[in-house]
């Protein structure tokens, strides 16, 4: 025990610690984009179990964007419109034409990862290209903060967008009309057809939205945290998402919170296998999926679902 | 030699009489004209499965046999797929992921057809199964030599991407040849997960890391999370120059940044060579085959940012190795090569 403690009195330097949190920012950045996704499906009624499809190929074409653009900005779009393309079909099978949810989300997945495989084989062959480091925004005051820093307020800029658009979602659900329709369509969808509007549309519409936000997840997965497109590089991300956004009970103030204790956790494995300490790594592993899990437990009472989550809406069905 | 071996075996010696589809087809003696190498994944990942496949290739080429290569196949649906390439009329199956070892054993034995494994030479079947292991702690102990003197930071890492027998071997021989230079260096392991192969996005943020615990040459093993490595390293602001070393295969080709040091090089061509040899002989499955420095299944790539001097001590202790005046230890369990990182 003394020698773990003298190792990791070594190993915690101010710059190590920096890294240490960055590399769970870098982590829960993809996370973020996606689980706020998929809080907008929810709350609309649509479960999205496609999300993990949707990040693979918002990651390709994200990559391939910015490989061909040179320039990330150009990544993130076409991550984004890479994550529409996916939800079309979520749209057409499952939103207007009724199909189960689950069956084409899962679906979804399955031709995600083979097709984004077989395109980066085809495009790119045994290269595996890869891209530069893009450059980071440090936020003038904050960023000379010690150990924090450097680590949150220093970042690339789609960091600081991801924030905001936690903070436009948020006043999306609660203050603007759509929000209200979005919600109806998950709470009650023939309140809102009663009134005139379109269930199907507005399903449609936040299905769409989940897809630009997994595909811009997946593309910032490629582009900014490895720098290249690797099949399966999601790694299951997609699920997790799926659980953020139930935890945070469709809260995008909650789903950000989530999304960074799993990035932390992650970090936190890595340095507990630093200090030598003697625990399997599997254990150490399982961090972060026992912190969710923890939290699922202690917030499982409160956790609200839309009553019409995962139920085709037919007009005039009972 | 277990129940089911020895019937198979007796099957395999008197002839072809069982009704079994590939009963027909004689393997002792006959010449080799195709042989099949199934692959986990893509033979594009600079490492298992790009040199299984160069192996494969060279060795059909040497017999002038045809190759048939299924890849990226995965490991759930792998008795059908190697029981098809042994319908196909392949007179040697490589399979070659060690996951495949108990589908590809089945197919040997009911299509008599001879198959390669992996990891399990206790296994065998004369005739129809044999098994590939590797001394991979070697290398891991040249790297190692390497490593230690190379680093300015006094400070090493190591870096897995799963739980694997021969990334522990490696990882083991690593921290023992850094410490046969300078048992002050400090070596860093960390395992991205028990199964985190293909995770370029773990293997980014693991390697990131270990650059900021001050790490200055990594070695580091995993499929496509090796493309996490390499990005980490060649992005890496730390200030003074970070060091990769691969594993298996030679990233070289996409190594723009100019960080790849060396790399573990497994080559499987003279093995591969052998067992095609010994099918025509009627002495496969009679013996393993091993992957050592010895008979050139391991060797470290020379890139030319190592100085002849290193190159000359990574030589001289190979020699001793190879000699037996050096034994590297071998680690076969993560506790044991935390035991070996903690006392380098």
């Amino acid at each position: 025990m003394t020698g773990v403690l003298a190792a990791a009195s070594g190993l915690f330097t101010q710059s190590f610690v920096t890294a240490l949190i960055a590399g769970g920012v870098l982590a829960s950045v993809p996370l973020m984009f996606t689980a706020l996704g998929e809080a907008i499906s929810e709350r609309s009624g649509v479960l999205n179990i496609g999300l993990e499809g949707m990040m693979l190929v918002g990651a390709y074409t994200g990559f391939l964007g910015a490989y061909e653009a040179h320039s990330m900005w150009v990544g993130f779009l076409t991550g984004a419109v890479g994550g529409v393309a996916a939800a079309v079909l979520m749209v057409v099978l499952s939103v207007r034409m009724g199909l189960d949810q689950i069956v084409i989300g899962i679906a979804i997945t399955l031709a995600g990862e083979g097709i984004t495989s077989v395109l980066q084989q085809a495009q790119f062959g045994g290269a595996y290209p890869r891209l530069p480091a893009y450059p980071q925004v440090a936020i003038p005051g904050l960023e000379s903060i010690p150990v924090l820093g450097k680590s949150l307020f220093d970042q690339p800029l789609v960091v600081y967008f991801g924030v905001v658009l936690v903070g436009a979602v948020a006043f999306m659900f609660g203050r603007t009309r759509f929000g209200l329709e979005l919600r109806a369509a998950g709470e009650k969808p023939e309140a809102l057809d009663a009134a005139g509007v379109s269930v199907l549309n507005t399903r449609s519409y936040a299905t769409l939205a989940t897809g630009a936000l997994a595909g811009l997840g997946g593309a910032y997965l490629s582009v900014i945290a490895t720098g290249t497109f690797t099949p399966f590089m999601t790694q299951g991300q997609g699920y997790m998402a799926i659980v953020i956004a139930m935890l945070a009970r469709g809260r995008p103030a909650w789903v950000a919170v989530a999304s960074f204790v799993f990035g932390i956790s992650l970090s936190i494995s890595t340095a507990l296998q630093l200090t030598g300490i003697n625990i399997s790594t599997d254990v150490i592993n399982m961090l972060p999926f026992a912190a969710i899990m923890l939290a699922l437990v202690v917030f499982a009472r409160s956790a609200y679902l839309p009553p019409a989550l995962a139920v085709p809406y037919v007009r005039g069905a009972r | 030699m277990s129940a089911a071996a020895a019937v198979a075996t007796a099957g395999f010696a008197v002839g072809t009489s069982s009704a079994s589809p590939g009963a027909k087809r004689s393997t002792a003696h006959a010449k080799i004209t195709k042989i099949a190498i199934a692959l986990p994944a893509k033979p594009t990942d600079y490492g298992w499965n790009q040199q299984g496949l160069a192996a494969a290739q060279a060795a059909a080429s040497s017999v002038g046999a045809k190759l048939q290569t299924i890849s990226n196949i995965g490991y759930n649906n792998t008795q059908a797929i190697l029981s098809q390439l042994a319908q196909s009329g392949a007179q040697f199956i490589i399979a070659h992921a060690s996951g495949f070892d108990t589908a590809a054993k089945q197919v040997a034995l009911r299509y008599k057809v001879p198959v390669m494994t992996y990891d399990v030479p206790g296994e065998d079947v004369p005739g129809l199964v044999s098994s590939i292991t590797t001394s991979a702690e070697q290398g891991g102990y040249l790297a190692g030599i390497l490593a230690a003197k190379e680093t300015k930071t006094g400070t090493v890492g190591i870096v897995i991407s799963a739980s694997d027998s021969n990334w522990f071997e490696m990882s083991g021989g690593f921290a023992a040849g850094v410490a046969s230079v300078n048992k002050k260096i400090k070596v860093l392991f960390e395992e991205i997960g028990p199964a985190s192969y293909d995770d370029s996005a773990g293997g980014k943020r693991v390697a990131s890391t270990l650059i900021s615990a001050n790490a200055d040459v990594i070695f580091g093993m995993g499929d496509d999370a090796s493309f996490g490595y390499l990005q980490a390293i060649s992005t890496a602001k730390a200030g003074h120059k970070v060091w990769y070393i691969g594993d298996i295969g030679n990233m070289g080709p996409i190594d723009k940044q100019h960080v790849l040091l060396s790399s573990e090089i497994w080559s499987f061509t003279k093995v591969f060579k052998q067992a095609v040899a010994d099918i025509q002989n009627g002495t496969y499955g009679k013996h393993a085959y091993n992957l050592t420095l010895a008979n050139g299944g391991i060797s470290m790539l020379k890139t030319s940012y190592i100085s002849s001097a290193i190159w000359a001590q990574m030589q001289a202790a190979r020699a001793k190795i190879v000699s037996g005046s050096i034994k590297v230890p071998v680690a076969l369990t993560i506790g044991a090569v935390r035991k070996l990182v903690a006392s380098a």
